[in-house]
């Protein structure tokens, strides 16, 4: 998490800090590509909504000792660093950060 | 390269309760829906096994989906998964659990009636499977002859854990004969449910992974040496699909078995070529596909070398835990268009024509 300014094209509103907090998740749409904010003890983090193995919705998956499982086949991936804990296959993760109570994602 | 995706199997997800309803005896039916009063009323006589499939609740895809009473009912995720046809297997396959062997067969007769009347569409989009009991032989032949000729029904499947014997015993043999009279393929299916029959009885696992990783595969292998060494596949002109056991399997078992023939080929029936030669014109769902991560198989070499191109039929097994998406099939990145034309479609019409 760090300060950017709000205004920068790759910088993309997710919602507000009251609407994403206990454990929530929010999936947003970036030029075609979904990808799921998690909260997390205050926390952002953001990553691709997509699973690397089959395509999995990862914004539904449990949270769980700082990882998240993939609803479909369980695959377990780092929720800051995306990397599959047993593989290879990494998730694409974004910046988050918070400004004048938003929290945004850059991509 | 355009194509459609057929998937060789999405289960049914009907309860217990739901098959006895289609039950055509009224008064044993009563008694059905009075008779078990110690588990949920939707269960009936077959019972939950008591496997947590979720690993603990981290994956949701439900075995036993609720609001899967109709063909249509799959309408909106079979179009978020990309598919545009579905043939149905019966999802309460562990109908090979039920205790009392003489409520085994109304339940089946009721299975199919259920189905032909809620997934057997036969209108482009859905079709099914008929349930038969391995160790029913000559009434799951009657069964394949009342409904072998409906639109929609294009195979009979098979619980291969449960049953008595291999499938090259001479008992199946009313099976195959009308299997082949009705041009109907016969697919076999494991289930991971408590059964009292080989392999399951004996292997003690320790969880549900260590059972899991087993249950299928063992009893592929059982039957198909069975179906060859008996020669089986010579004596009747019937499509085998052997569905959820991978495909690695395979050249194991083709290496044992050329093996022993070689060896010995007098304890074998008559055949006409190498026992593994006959593993490479049975079908096989694609489901599980190995997953990259094991290095030591190539999919698109074992297809190759094991002739398998013709024979291997995408199968999402939804909505199992372990379901593959078609993804996983177009995620194999050797595989040329026209494997993957094949396998989406090509071979699931040609096997169970549509
Ligand atoms: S799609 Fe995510 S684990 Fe399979």
């Amino acid at each position: 998490m760090g300060k950017a300014p709000a205004n920068e094209s790759s910088v993309h509103d997710v919602a507000s800090v009251d609407e994403l907090e206990n454990d929530d998740v929010s999936v947003l749409d970036v030029d075609g590509e979904q990808i799921a904010v998690f909260e997390l003890d205050g926390e952002y983090f953001a990553m691709s909504n997509v699973c690397p193995h089959q395509g999995g919705p990862l914004g539904q998956g449990r949270v769980e000792n700082g990882c998240v499982y993939c609803p479909w086949h369980g695959w377990q991936f780092d929720i800051e660093t995306g990397e599959h804990v047993q593989g290879d296959d990494a998730v694409p993760t974004y910046e988050t950060f918070v400004t004048d109570g938003r929290v945004y994602v850059r991509k | 390269m355009d194509h459609t995706v057929i998937d060789g199997e999405w289960h049914s997800g009907e309860s217990g309760a739901d098959i006895r309803e289609y039950l055509s005896d009224s008064e044993f039916k009563k008694n059905e829906k009075e008779g078990y009063l110690a588990g949920p009323e939707e269960w009936g006589p077959v019972q939950w096994d008591g496997w947590d499939r979720s690993a603990g609740g981290r994956t949701q895809i439900n075995i036993h989906s609720p609001g899967i009473d109709d063909a249509e009912d799959v309408d909106a995720i079979r179009e978020q998964l990309g598919i545009d046809t579905v043939v149905f297997s019966p999802g309460q396959f562990r109908m090979t659990t039920i205790p009392a062997q003489d409520k085994q067969v109304p339940y089946m007769r009721a299975f199919n009636d259920l189905t032909v009347d809620r997934f057997a569409r036969g209108d482009g989009t859905y079709y099914a499977k008929l349930y038969i009991f391995g160790d029913h032989p000559e009434e799951s032949a009657a069964e394949i002859e009342r409904y072998g000729d409906e639109d929609g029904i294009v195979g009979a499947m098979i619980t291969d854990v449960g049953p008595t014997f291999p499938m090259g015993h001479k008992s199946y043999e009313p099976i195959y004969e009308a299997a082949e009279k009705h041009d109907l393929p016969i697919i076999l299916h494991s289930t991971t449910g408590i059964v009292p029959g080989f392999p399951i009885a004996g292997m003690q696992p320790k969880n549900f992974a260590e059972f899991h990783t087993l249950g299928h595969t063992i009893p592929k292998m059982w039957h198909a040496n069975s179906l060859i060494v008996r020669g089986i596949v010579e004596k009747y002109d019937v499509d085998f699909g052997f569905w959820e056991g991978g495909l690695s399997w395979i050249p194991a078992l083709g290496e044992r078995l050329d093996r022993e023939y070689l060896e010995r080929s007098s304890e074998f029936a008559d055949l006409s070529q190498l026992p593994s030669e006959y593993l490479s014109e049975f079908y096989y769902g694609t489901q599980p596909l190995p997953e990259e991560a094991t290095k030591m198989v190539d999919v698109v070499e074992l297809i190759e070398r094991a002739d398998l191109e013709d024979q291997i039929v995408y199968c999402s097994d939804r909505p199992h835990q372990d379901f593959d998406a078609p993804a996983a099939v177009d995620n194999i990145e050797k595989l040329s268009d026209e494997q993957k034309l094949k396998i989406f479609e090509t071979n699931a019409k040609k096997l169970f024509g549509i």
